[in-house]
């Protein structure tokens, strides 16, 4: 993949977070209730988890912080020593690790759609 | 009554092993002096061993950058002031060869890379017996990055070239985009593979210290955001850039 491929994600990524971030606070404090202790109420909050929408946005969520946070960590690790071999290793690194998280994210926010 | 000023200067021979130290000279000031004056000052009179480069005197070829009371500066053009202490030593990110003379293979490498020439595929404009002539507007396209003197001061303020010998530097990296910028050019895609690295322009993290040593007034921080806007660009429409932004 081209850097600027990873560069032009990195940018919307990073718009996106802002904006699915936006709404899922706004979702926690508008959406269905009447106050800020209302909606840390018990039942407030396992009724958000069991929304459909809400768990789209929280899955979205989850993929953007993960791309944005570990390829600004994959530039600074980048950096720090400059040479192919260390570069590789970084690249497959960050790679695996964004994929372990994705997916145990994942299963944590959408796993009981599918799972029993 | 002739005042005496004093002037260090990091004296090194990497060659012979030597360690570079600081050596203290005295020269007899003058109003409106310049460092460079100093140095031919101290070559003829005191140590003929001093070395340096220089040739125009007058900030057009870019051969007398050092770095001057820590910023690096064109001896030609920095003024000895009445009270300032002078401390010289030479360009930072480059091997010192000797004194204040720096080996710039490497600058120039990194410069070549970047195909710095008009590319023409056409055949009726190869066969053009007149000057390939741009027109006056399009000039000021890029007119503002076609006044580099290569003089490396830049390259020698730029963060990241010292903590990256791979990267490209300001000084390519500008001189890419006057390149593509240029609509006389008909090579954009191989350019463009060369600079979208990580060594190529999305290295720069616009600390603009470049611009800010730039003897000629160029912005090369401006010309590497411009190209990645431009690589940008060409990514999501294909290879073809269609417009370059007017300066």
């Amino acid at each position: 993949m081209k850097e600027s491929s990873i560069m032009l994600l990195h940018y919307t990524t990073g718009i996106l977070i802002a904006v699915l971030g936006g709404v899922h606070l706004a979702t926690h404090s508008f959406l269905g209730v009447t106050g800020y202790f209302d909606s840390l109420n018990y039942g407030s909050v396992t009724g958000r988890y069991n929304d459909s929408l809400f768990s789209i946005v929280l899955e979205l969520l989850l993929i953007n912080v993960t791309y944005h946070g570990l390829n600004g960590f994959r530039i600074i690790l980048i950096e720090v020593w400059n040479n192919n071999k260390w570069t590789r290793i970084v690249n497959w690194s960050t790679l695996s690790l964004g994929v372990i998280v994705i997916i145990y994210g994942t299963i944590i926010v959408l796993g009981k759609y599918f799972l029993i | 009554m002739v005042k005496n000023k004093s002037i260090k200067l990091l004296r090194s021979t990497p060659l012979k092993n030597s360690k570079p130290t600081y050596v203290k000279y005295s020269i007899p000031f003058e109003k409106g002096m310049t460092v460079l004056d100093a140095l031919i000052y101290i070559k003829e009179n005191v140590d003929h061993s001093t070395t340096f480069r220089h040739s125009c005197r007058m900030g057009n070829c870019g051969a007398c950058g050092m770095v001057i009371n820590g910023t690096p500066k064109l001896a030609c053009q920095t003024l000895i002031s009445e009270t300032d202490e002078i401390e010289v030593k030479p360009l930072e990110n480059l091997p010192v060869i000797r004194d204040l003379v720096c080996d710039f293979t490497e600058f120039d490498n990194k410069h070549r890379k970047i195909k710095p020439y008009i590319i023409c595929k056409d055949p009726f404009t190869q066969k053009l017996a007149s000057e390939h002539i741009q027109h006056q507007d399009k000039l000021y396209n890029y007119l503002q990055f076609a006044l580099c003197i290569k003089c490396g001061l830049c390259f020698n303020a730029c963060p990241i070239t010292s903590i990256n010998t791979n990267y490209l530097g300001p000084q390519a990296l500008s001189q890419a985009y006057r390149y593509l910028a240029d609509d006389r050019d008909e090579d954009r895609f191989e350019r463009i593979e060369i600079i979208d690295s990580r060594n190529g322009c999305w290295g720069c993290h616009f600390a603009e210290s470049c611009s800010e040593v730039c003897p000629k007034g160029v912005d090369p921080s401006l010309g590497i955001q411009l190209l990645k806007r431009m690589v940008m660009n060409s990514r999501l429409r294909g290879i073809r850039i269609k417009s370059v932004p007017r300066l």
